[in-house]
């Protein structure tokens, strides 16, 4: 019988290996979905307000939660009443404006409310205040910087690419680049806003430049030795294994379809597919892990899509 | 009888001695290339191939350089198969669904040595059956490594032992392996055929290795452990969770329906008056349109060298063929075996097998198949030759450390994943007494169905051997 070469075989026994070694997981329980129960909208009068009430009133319609609605301008610009009628249309509460600090910044106050409120989920524009047009992929704003910084709870940052009419809550994408120790809360997250039937997606992405400052640094220590971009696919798949397993298991307890996608990063990755697809990204960030921060502001402002940000564990209230 | 013998001698050769024998040496040359590992198997076909292109034109023996081309147009379904198993193959596996499978029974086993050992030679016969030897042995071999070191069992019985029953996987279906690919396409063996001829024997093969490898390694594992020791193994067993490596259960059961549907559309080929490498290419096809995540990459594992070796390969049969070599050949043998089907069944086998564990039983059974159609136009009934070459030239692989792929891999995964070296002696004591066996076993198998009646006749066989026959007696 024909031979395969001596390195294809070295290559494919460990890629089954691997294969094999993400099986050993233990005894796991399936992921537990988590489901918001006060939903705080913060508006900021710009084009982009209504497109956080399509999604507040899917969370309401979907999940039956309580609504929230904020003025979050900051005091001086609040000139004209933009709640009332959202609040209207969502049939939701509204924040009294002037039980907000009259001198604090945006962010102060969206912060305030969701400790006054009690809200359990955040929705924002981005950027806050400002005309996206101008600032387009370069910049998140300063009120998300703070938010992704500071917020207590998970907060769904809206970008006017999407269209808003489409049901986003019918796919969710949790996207990972690294170790992450928010990643289960991130899915719990993910999964608990997903529609009945929905498609979640568990997509591990190995960047570029993780992978060529990896490659130069072994190749620093190691000058003989090289290392392929399927190898850190592999470990990151390995990483996330006992999260996988979970999701496999929540799949059939709570109803979704379920997909693992690892994959390198590409020119379009992680948004590569076709341009009229909607879904929600879903990003945990770790206080103390910059990588993990960064990553999260990058794909905010490269999304096409609205993009939830889950905090560290302990943060939430 | 004499009118058989008649035959052989009056067939016809014109090609002048010397030039058969150079033809020859060409060829049993490249032979030797291929079975030493200084040349690359496919350099060495196509080297071959061109010496025996310019010695072929020079000397007269083909006349123009189009004939050339019509030695490869008869084989282009061979490459049609290769190509579509290929890419389904890796489409499924990629899937996960053969990783799924067989951790699901692994586990199920509670990871006793016994049961373990058992159902992993078991998963090797039918993998191998599905998946052809090389992708199989890679799962195997590699889920051999990972279970073993979690449960603390030494690996060299179970690695040997799936190389060993992989031989016999690779004689269950047409699609198992490429000797039976080419033996199938070649003498239209349809492929309910190899369901009811090879692979009843498949079975036989596959219980007389396992009770040679259960009496040979009878000291090397724990084959009775007491209640406790089956517990702490079905805790550690239980760690594995199938699930956790397959990536899509949609991908997962497109791929397994697709892969059905194949084998499927294998069997009804032949009364839907389609060929295999239609049914092969259609497979291939779905599979990377409703299962395939990274076509590019499918396609890339489509085994090319294999097809540039078979190019070379059959350009070197060809010439050789038209240098009357196998003609004279084909005669020679149907003398020597007296032209009775009882004489030649042994022959064949014992050929196959022994020639294969030696060199590499592609160019075996390649060389073999103008062999037994030459010895077809005698009149001599080939359908239970061509089996004793389907079984000859996979189940003579385990007679040797280098006699098939499975062993290479699993002495290879051996000496580097477990710093164990297993030296020719030991295992030709292992693999030898299987094959002789074997083979020994599948002649018997063999005979015992001709004198019934039992062995059916190829679609276009019968009626050519019948007017063949007439012709000679007349």
């Amino acid at each position: 019988m024909y031979e395969p070469s001596q390195r294809q075989v070295d290559s494919d026994l460990e890629k089954s290996m691997a294969m094999f070694r993400r099986a050993e997981v233990g005894e796991l329980a399936p992921l537990e979905p988590i489901q918001p129960k006060h939903v705080l909208l913060a508006l900021d009068g710009s084009e982009q307000d209504p497109l956080g009430v399509q999604i507040a009133k899917q969370l309401r319609d979907r999940l039956n939660c309580a609504v929230t609605v904020v003025d979050g301008r900051e005091a001086a610009l609040a000139t004209n009443d933009i709640s009332s009628e959202f609040a209207k249309t969502l049939d939701a509460q509204v924040i009294d404006a002037a039980s907000l600090g009259a001198d604090d910044a945006s962010y102060d106050r969206i912060l305030a409310a969701i400790k006054q409120s009690g809200a359990d989920l955040a929705i924002a524009p981005s950027p806050f205040g400002r005309d996206l047009s101008s600032v387009g992929a370069d910049s998140t704003g300063t009120v998300i910087d703070v938010l992704l910084a500071r917020s207590p709870v998970p907060v769904i940052v809206v970008r006017d690419e999407f269209a808003a009419d489409k049901q986003i809550l019918s796919r969710v994408r949790v996207i990972l680049s690294g170790e992450n120790r928010s990643a289960p809360r991130a899915a719990q997250w993910a999964a608990g806003l997903l529609s009945t039937g929905g498609t979640f997606e568990l997509m591990l992405l190995v960047e570029t430049e993780f992978y060529d400052n990896v490659r130069e640094a072994l190749h620093a220590l190691h000058p003989e030795e090289d290392i392929k971009i399927q190898s850190l696919e592999t470990a990151l798949a390995k990483i996330h294994s006992r999260l996988h397993a979970q999701l496999q298991a929540a799949s059939d307890e709570y109803n979704f379809s379920y997909e693992l996608l690892v994959e390198h990063e590409g020119e379009d990755q992680p948004f590569a597919e076709d341009e009229t697809a909607n879904y929600l990204v879903v990003l945990a960030i770790e206080a103390a892990d910059h990588a993990s921060q960064s990553h999260a502001h990058d794909l905010i402002r490269r999304s096409p899509h609205p993009v939830l940000i889950v905090p560290r564990d302990g943060r939430e209230s | 009888m004499d009118v058989l013998l008649l035959a052989a001698e009056t067939s016809e050769v014109d090609t002048p001695g010397w030039v058969m024998l150079l033809f020859a040496a060409v060829m049993l040359a490249t032979y030797v290339g291929v079975a030493v590992e200084r040349f690359h198997k496919t350099v060495a076909a196509m080297c071959g191939a061109i010496v025996l292109v310019i010695l072929a034109l020079s000397l007269g023996v083909v006349e123009e350089f189009d004939e050339f081309h019509e030695f490869i147009k008869h084989d282009l379904n061979i490459f049609g198969v290769i190509i579509g198993t290929g890419i389904l193959v890796d489409v499924t596996s990629r899937s996960g669904l053969f990783h799924f499978l067989s951790m699901l029974i692994v586990r199920a086993t509670g990871g006793r040595a016994a049961a373990l050992y058992f159902a992993i030679c078991t998963l090797t016969f039918f993998f191998v059956a599905v998946l052809t030897i090389v992708p199989a042995m890679l799962i195997l071999s590699s889920l051999v490594l990972v279970i073993c070191r979690s449960l603390d069992y030494p690996v060299k019985p179970f690695l040997l032992s799936v190389a060993i029953c992989a031989n016999s996987g690779a004689i269950v279906t047409f699609a198992s392996g490429l000797p039976n690919i080419m033996i199938g396409t070649q003498a239209k063996i349809p492929y309910v055929h190899f369901l009811l001829i090879s692979a009843p024997y498949a079975l036989v093969s596959f219980l007389i290795a396992l009770g040679v490898l259960r009496f040979f390694f009878r000291k090397s594992l724990p084959w009775k452990q007491s209640p406790i020791e089956k517990a702490q193994l079905e805790k550690k067993i239980s760690q594995f969770d199938p699930w956790a490596l397959v990536e899509s259960r949609y991908v997962l059961y497109r791929s397994a329906a697709i892969l059905v549907a194949t084998v499927i559309g294998f069997a009804l080929a032949q009364p839907l008056g389609v060929g295999m490498d239609f049914i092969a290419l259609a497979g291939g096809t779905a599979a990377l349109l409703f299962a395939g995540k990274t076509v590019e990459d499918s396609i890339a594992k489509v085994n090319w060298t294999v097809i540039m070796f078979f190019l070379g390969l059959f350009i070197i049969i060809g010439c050789v063929k038209e240098a009357d070599v196998l003609t004279w050949l084909g005669g020679e043998v149907v003398e020597l075996s007296g032209g009775m089907v009882t004489a030649l069944v042994p022959l064949l086998a014992v050929f196959s097998a022994v020639a294969s564990a030696i060199v590499d039983n592609i160019p075996v059974a390649a060389t073999l198949i103008p062999i037994v159609n030459q010895i077809g136009d005698t009149g001599v009934s080939t359908e239970p030759l061509w089996w004793s070459v389907v079984l000859g030239c996979n189940l003579g692989g385990n007679g040797t450390p280098i006699g098939s792929i499975s062993c290479v891999i699993a002495l290879y995964t051996l000496k580097k994943e477990a710093n164990t070296n297993v030296g020719w002696g030991e295992f030709l004591k292992l693999g030898g007494t299987i094959m002789l066996i074997q083979v020994a076993g599948s002649i018997l198998y063999l005979l015992m169905l001709y004198s019934l009646g039992w062995i059916p006749s190829l679609p276009d066989a019968a009626p050519a051997a019948t007017e063949a026959t007439t012709a000679l007696l007349m």
